[in-house]
Order: structure tokens, then sequence, then C-alpha cells
């Protein structure tokens, strides 16, 4: 497999640039875009989506130009942010007809099948796509992302909306399309992108900011993020910025972000999460 | 084949919305049956119905492309916008004409008296206007139900006025016998015209689209 390559990519609507040269290398597997709402997240991955055309730079994946659109659009699979098609349809009804807009050939019942085992809806086969539940229309868009087995899988938001429950399927299903092919995962949810990709970028106002391992990207907070144990009845909210806490016995243990050492705290390792709000606070316009 | 069957997919998808002109196909054909050598009621029911009906398909072919959240995912599989947009409006636009010719196929079968010629041209040239219409303001509007209430508020407008306010922008007649040829020729030149316009227009919208419904 090879890496997707984004040089120097900007995008502007109408006066306002919402990409500002983005250059960025994605490796094989699951790479996360990390990035506050607003930061243009959605309009690279519609770029990549061939949806819209960059205003300048360009995209390549081997020898694949994204200015070539049929042929880009043979190596990716897109699902957006939200996603409700084809009510009236059955499932598999739709996946046939989606693969036939792919312009494969017809699907066989167990190619249909084998998509439907991957995100676990083998048995909505014959339901009505207006039937379905929040998560496995997510998943249903899944299935139709994958089908000709693209090498780029783009997907904005996947999780937004969805239970807790229908959040860890949806991670799975994600860390395994991300063994055979790219899958690049556009998201505000930290978690998301903790439990599924190896690497990430991060955009703020449409720059990107920072990109690298997900380890790499967590010590850009390092020697910012404290452990303070105290007494179960005490807050220290107004005087540290604490991130989270949690009760051991009759004592908390709370997280705190400073950029001092706060009196009888410890260093502790940054999570991403920290990292991520260490990186949009500081990259603010 | 693959066009009949991506254009019986559309139909399917479009849910009982595939269904309402052909009801008020077959509405306007009972009225025209019941009223038997009326033929001004016939022609006005005909004329106010008929092209209308013909932009409830050009509309609701694209409400899974750009009125559902989600539907600019067509536009990343390798399909040209020319066959997302224009190529489906003209095939059902086709079916619409099938329609019409088979209303007043049946109505000269069964009372003799046809209104073929110059009547059917007028019904299809009129139609033609009304899918365009219908295909510009779905583009524009990105939603179903408007773009059905500017069309429904158009012909309103238009019949209870009896064309008579802002003339230049009335496509209806208003005959009370069949037509003749140079009776409606220049007209329906210039409703040609104005419908091609729409239609590319919409078209060069869709080429052009960027923003997706959210």
């Amino acid at each position: 497999m090879q890496n997707l390559e984004l040089k120097q990519i900007s995008k502007v609507f109408s006066k306002n640039k919402v990409l500002d040269d983005i250059t960025l290398t994605i490796p094989p597997g699951s790479f996360g875009l990390l990035g506050p709402n607003g930061a243009g997240k959605t309009t690279l991955m519609r770029i990549l989506a061939t949806l819209i055309e960059p205003s300048s730079g360009k995209i390549e994946y081997g020898t694949v130009d994204w200015r070539q659109k049929g042929n880009a659009r043979q190596l990716i699979g897109y699902l957006p942010q939200k996603f409700s098609m084809y009510k009236h349809i059955k499932v598999k009804e739709a996946l046939k007809h989606i693969a036939d807009l792919k312009n494969l050939p017809t699907l066989t019942e167990q190619s249909l099948k084998e998509i439907l085992n991957k995100v676990n809806l083998h048995e909505q086969a014959d339901k009505k796509i207006g039937t379905l539940s929040g998560g496995m229309i997510r998943r249903f868009g899944i299935a139709q992302a994958i089908i000709g087995e693209p090498r780029i899988i783009i997907v904005d938001e996947p999780t937004a909306g969805l239970d807790p429950e229908e959040r860890i399927r949806f991670r799975k299903v994600l860390r395994n399309l991300s063994q055979n092919s790219t899958v690049l995962i556009s998201t505000h949810i930290v978690e998301d992108i903790e439990a599924t990709c190896s690497a990430a970028a991060f955009l703020v106002d449409g720059q990107l900011v920072r990109s690298g391992s997900i380890s790499e990207i967590a010590r850009i907070a390092e020697g910012k993020v404290w452990e303070l144990e105290v007494g179960a009845g005490v807050f220290y909210e107004d005087q540290w910025e604490v991130m989270s806490s949690r009760a051991v016995g009759d004592k908390k243990i709370l997280r705190i972000f400073s950029e001092t050492q706060p009196p009888n705290a410890i260093s502790v390792p940054p999570s991403l999460q920290e990292g991520y709000l260490y990186i949009t606070r500081n990259n603010s316009r | 084949m693959r066009t009949i069957q991506r254009t019986l997919f559309d139909w399917r998808a479009m849910g009982w919305n595939a269904y309402i002109p052909l009801v008020t196909g077959l509405v306007v054909l009972a009225y025209s049956l019941l009223a038997k050598g009326e033929e001004r009621s016939i022609l006005s029911m005909m004329e106010i119905l008929l092209p209308a009906f013909s932009a409830w398909w050009s509309i609701f072919i694209f409400q899974d492309i750009l009125d559902e959240p989600g539907g600019e995912t067509l536009f990343s599989y390798p399909q040209s916008r020319w066959a997302i947009g224009l190529k489906r409006v003209l095939i059902f636009f086709m079916l619409y004409v099938l329609l019409i010719t088979l209303i007043l196929l049946v109505y000269s079968l069964i009372l003799k008296h046809s209104f073929w010629g110059v009547t059917e041209l007028q019904l299809i040239v009129q139609s033609l206007f009304f899918s365009a219409l219908g295909y510009f303001l779905v583009v524009l509007l990105k939603s179903c139900s408007w773009a059905m209430l500017v069309t429904a508020a158009y012909v309103s407008f238009q019949v209870l006025t009896r064309g008579s306010v802002f003339p230049w922008s009335n496509l209806y007649f208003f005959h009370i016998h069949r037509p003749s040829g140079p009776e409606v020729l220049s007209k329906l030149v210039v409703i040609l015209v104005v419908g091609l316009i729409l239609l590319f227009s919409a078209q060069l919208a869709i080429n052009r689209l960027e923003k997706f419904n959210e």
C-alpha cells in the first residue's frame, strides 16, 4: 500500500480561506484528522472524496492524481458526516445498486454476505433502510463505502450521534478495515482517534498545526499534565484547570492541566485528549 | 439494460411519490371520460394538471441526492454529474410523455374523439417546461418540499389570474376549443426555449455544486 500525499492544498469559498496550504502524508492504516468544529476537516474530506476541487495544490496516491477524478473515484469509499439515503429500498438492493453505480460487476450473494458480515448487518439485509436504527444506518454507510474494496476509505465524524455500544462496534469495524486499506477518520471526538488510529493530524482554523503518531501528538503536552490526590469533598476547579477526577477509596485523584507544577502534584504522561487541548488552545486565532 | 435497471431503481427509491403523476393521469382521464363532449372543461383540466405534474418526478428523483443528508455520497461514485442530473431528468420526462400519450390514446379509443396533434404537442412542451422548472428549483433550493411549493404557487397564481397578471410569465393558453397550429406555435417556441434554458442552468449548477445538505 502507498501513502496518500496532499501537497499545498488550499480552498477558498467566496474570499473565505477554509484550508490554508495543507501538506500532509497519510500512511496506510487508520489515520485521524482532528480539529475543533469549523477547522476545515469536512472541506478537506470532501476534497479527498472528489466532491469539491481545491483552489490550489494537488493530491496523489501512487500514480493517481486527484485531478483525474474518475481514476481517484475508483480508489475511494466515502461516508459523510450525516447519511440517510434510499429509505424505501432494502439494504441488499441498495448495495447492489451502489455497486452498479461504482461500475463494478453485479454483486453476488456471497460478496454481499461478506460485506454485510463486515459491518454486522447481515440480519438486516432484507429490511428497508428507512426502518434501520441510526447506528445501523451508519454501518450501512460503511457498507456502501467498502463495496469494491477501495484502497482509501474516508469517514467523516463516524460516531457522531451513536450510543456508546454502537460507537464501540463502529470503531471495531473501522479498525478491521484499516488492516487492508487507508482509513481516514475525521472527527472532533478524541476517543475515536485513540481507539482506532495509529497516527493523526490536527487542523485548526484551516491550518495543519501538527501531525505524527498518537504518542508523539500526546507528548506535546508533556510537563503540563499533573495528578493531585485530594480529599473527596475538595474542589479545586477555581484554582486549577481540572481535566478529570476519579475516586480512589475516600480520596479523589484530579488530573490537572497547568503550565506550572501545582503544589504536591506529580507530573504524568499526557493523553491524546490533553495534547489536543494544548494544541487547540495555543493555535486558535 | 443498465439505464433501465437504474431507472427502475430511481422509481422505487421515490417510494409513493413515484405514483402521484400516475394517479393524476388517471384522474384526468376519468374526468375527461365523464365530461364527454365538454371540450372546454376537458382542455382546461388537461392543461392545468398534466404539465404541472411532470415536475413531480424531476423533483423527487433528487430527493436522495440533494434533499437528504448524505446525498453527496453519490457524487463520490465514478458517475458524471450529467448522468446524475440531466440524463435522469430527461429519462423521466420521456416517461411522462409516454404517460400523456397513453391518456390521450385511451381517451380517443373510448370516445372516438382525439386530442392528437397540436393539443398533444402543447401538453408535451408545457410538460418539458415544468420538468425543467422542477429540476431547476430542486437544485437551487436543495429541498423537494420547497421546490414543489414554488411550482404549486406558480400554477395557482397563473390559473387563478387566468394569466392576466404578469402575462409574460404565463405559459397557459386557457383554450375554449381545440387549438390550431398557428394559434399556439410562437408561444410554444418561447416556452420550449425557456424550458431548455432552465434545464441547462440547473445542470450547470449541479456541475458546480460544492455545498451539500448536512
